[in-house]
């Protein structure tokens, strides 16, 4: 436990000029005790995985800001988004293009999986698949909070609330891409399916849309964002790095595992 | 060549017979009619077609040259007090009274006023008699001066103190509007138009059937349909809450106020069309009468259909987005249960296909009708709903909690009590 005295110590100390400067490192928030000037980078995501990710990013913002006036159309800022848009058929146009994005994105991530396996023979991804330690680290964070664990789970390659998003977008995905294209082409789906999908499929679009927001918008961006050691903003999604304090201190089992195997 | 002067002489001389006729006409009329000489009553003047209590000001609607029936030409400079010299107040004088108020055919001598051969309406006494004016009071309307009768109207009627003198409501507020408010279709359309024979005959009671009645003396076609309607219907066998013309054409429910379809104040504009027929299709006591669905307009407002009508409401689309007239026609609007209706089941899927080309059977039936799903009506549409209301907000609730709200709140905790 650091003093008042002694965190004010460590910060001055981080603020000195140090020995090993990469070229635009800036980091957005000085860990205690840690000098950034001492830190590397380890990278955390592929090129691939940066750009689904940011294909995924971009169509479901333009999806939740053209689709959410759809929804809450008698809210009063509806009339204002549609018209930013350029009108409803102009918003229409680029949610089914946005939609088709989407989609697009969660195609590219399954072939990627799909070519790393089988082509590049690379090892099955087994490690986003959920475990028993995820269920210890759940119960051990939350009982972290409640103040009955003494400490906070440690985290391999990815935590708990990380695969969460992952699934969640598993999920998500082929919902509001299905449901989305029956409602883009109603006439072709009801030649194949009862009339009954098109009112369920408008449910389910709309229903999911909201879980979808408010997941991505709270929870996502509260781990990714907003909690209070990465505050205001997390780029490694965009860059593909992660700070090595930040990587030794978020997840410390895969680091540890990637030290031992000398890979840094 | 040759020709040239004697035709100019030829044209001189008809110039000057025609001006030398013109100053005589004039000069007998000057000396004919000199101002406060009355001509003696002679058997074409008629009983005043209205009782005069109240109304003891004839010129302030029959002035010469314009207003309301105008009178002759030969009446100018008269005083108000000098008419009942002459003209009988109606009731008074029992041998002319037949004239019927309604015909009121009164002066044919009305229009040509400006001229001054005043030989001719003396020449033809027998006008008012036929009895095709009678029946038809159209041509009445025609032949008096229209605009200046419309502006002699309102020299009362749109003083917003006349509501209060006149027994019947004569809504001066709507004529007032009629003047300024360029909405109003019928603005240019001169009171009598509408207003037939004696004005001050009020048409009482005005009811929501004389309404459309005299609108469909113009729209015949539409009043044909409108009679045939389910509006039309039960307004004719007695209902009193079918909707007639203004219900859905007035800006103010008042056949006054009417404004143009295309014009986003009318209520039958396509923005407004389900607002308007959710005026009485959502109102549950009047709909049960009727044994009409009254959740109409709230799932209408669930449908794409109702939200793009609300979001693009000036909008000016390649699709128009269907309002309640797209499927259920206007105004000849038909029940449900009507097998002409074009929502009756047999024709529901080829009035989608109207807007969705190549709509089938299958696709109509996706369109749950305006009615919400329940367990019994819409099993399958009822349970995914619930599924979906339920799986999403427990989800949310649980990363609220367990992700978010748990770990924030113990971080500030501890931040507070020095632990970090």
């Amino acid at each position: 436990m650091e003093t008042q005295a002694a965190k004010v110590e460590s910060r001055t100390q981080t603020m000195q000029p140090n020995k090993v400067i990469k070229p635009g490192y800036a980091p957005s928030r000085i860990e205690p005790g840690a000098s950034p000037c001492d830190d590397r980078w380890i990278v955390r995501f592929t090129g691939h995985q940066r750009a689904q990710h940011f294909i995924m990013m971009s169509s479901v913002l333009l999806l939740v800001f053209t689709g959410m006036p759809q929804k809450f159309f008698e809210a009063p800022w509806s009339q204002w988004l549609i018209n930013f848009w350029g009108g409803l058929d102009s918003a229409r146009t680029i949610h089914h293009v946005a939609g088709l994005a989407m989609i697009f994105s969660g195609l590219y991530h399954v072939g990627y999986i799909l070519v790393g396996i089988l082509v590049r023979k690379e090892p099955v991804p087994i490690w986003m698949l959920p475990s028993l330690k995820d269920f210890r680290d759940f119960f051990q964070n939350t009982g972290y909070y409640l103040g009955i664990s003494k400490e906070k789970a440690k985290f391999g390659r990815f935590s708990y609330f990380e695969k969460f998003d992952y699934f969640a977008v598993f999920w998500g995905v082929p919902i509001m891409g299905l449901t989305g294209l029956i409602l883009m082409f109603p006439l072709l789906a009801t030649r194949f399916l009862p009339g009954v999908t098109v009112p369920v499929a408008t449910i389910a679009h709309s229903d999911e849309a909201i879980l979808a927001t408010g997941w991505l918008f709270v929870v996502h961006f509260y781990n990714a964002h907003f909690a209070p050691h990465i505050f205001p903003f997390n780029k490694s999604i965009f860059t593909g790095r992660v700070a090595e304090t930040r990587y030794k201190k978020e997840h410390p089992l895969e680091y540890e595992q990637r030290v031992a195997n000398q890979e840094i | 060549m040759f020709g040239m002067p004697r035709r100019r002489s030829k044209g001189v001389l008809v110039v000057t017979l025609i001006s030398a006729c013109a100053a005589l006409i004039l000069l007998g009329q000057m000396f004919s009619q000199p101002a406060g000489v009355y001509a003696a009553p002679s058997e074409q003047i008629k009983p005043t077609t209205h009782p005069v209590e109240g109304r003891e000001n004839c010129v302030m609607c029959h002035q010469p040259g314009g207003g309301v029936k105008p009178a002759p030409a030969d009446h100018a400079g008269r005083t108000k007090e000098s008419c009942l010299t002459c003209h009988q107040a109606q009731g008074a004088a029992p041998a002319a009274a037949p004239a019927q108020p309604a015909a009121a055919p009164a002066q044919p001598a009305a229009a040509p006023a400006q001229q001054p051969k005043q030989e001719q309406p003396q020449a033809q006494p027998a006008a008012p008699a036929k009895p095709t004016v009678a029946t038809d009071p159209a041509p009445e309307a025609a032949k008096v001066d229209l605009a200046s009768a419309t502006a002699t109207c309102r020299t009362c009627h749109n003083k917003p103190e006349f509501n209060t003198v006149s027994e019947v409501s004569s809504r001066p507020d709507t004529v007032k509007q009629l003047e300024s408010d360029r909405t109003y279709a019928h603005r240019e359309i001169a009171c009598v138009t509408c207003h037939l024979g004696d004005p001050h005959k009020t048409m009482a009671p005005v009811t929501k059937e004389s309404i459309a009645d005299a609108c469909g003396r113009c729209h015949t076609a539409e009043r044909q349909e409108h009679v045939q309607s389910v509006h039309g219907q039960s307004l004719a066998s007695g209902g009193k809450d079918a909707a007639t013309c203004i219900d859905c054409h007035s800006t103010q429910n008042t056949p006054h106020s009417i404004a143009r379809v295309l014009s986003p104040d009318s209520p039958a504009y396509r923005g407004s069309i389900a607002s308007t027929c959710a005026k009485c299709h959502a109102k549950t006591e009047v709909m049960q009468q009727y044994g009409v669905p009254t959740e109409v307009y709230k799932t209408y407002m669930t449908t794409f259909h109702g939200k793009a009508n609300v979001l693009s409401p000036y909008e000016i689309t390649q699709h128009p987005k269907a309002t309640c007239v797209n499927c259920h026609g206007y105004h000849d609007i038909r029940a449900g249960s009507d097998p002409n209706s074009p929502v009756a089941p047999a024709n529901l899927a080829n009035t989608c296909g109207g807007c969705h080309p190549g709509a089938g059977e299958r696709f109509a039936s996706g369109w749950l009708g305006h009615k919400e799903a329940t367990p019994q009506q819409f099993p399958v549409v009822y349970f995914a709903e619930r599924f979906f209301f339920f799986f999403t907000s427990s989800v949310l609730t649980f990363g609220f909690i367990f992700m978010v709200a748990l770990e924030l709140g113990s971080w500030i905790l501890r931040r507070k009590s020095g632990q970090h």
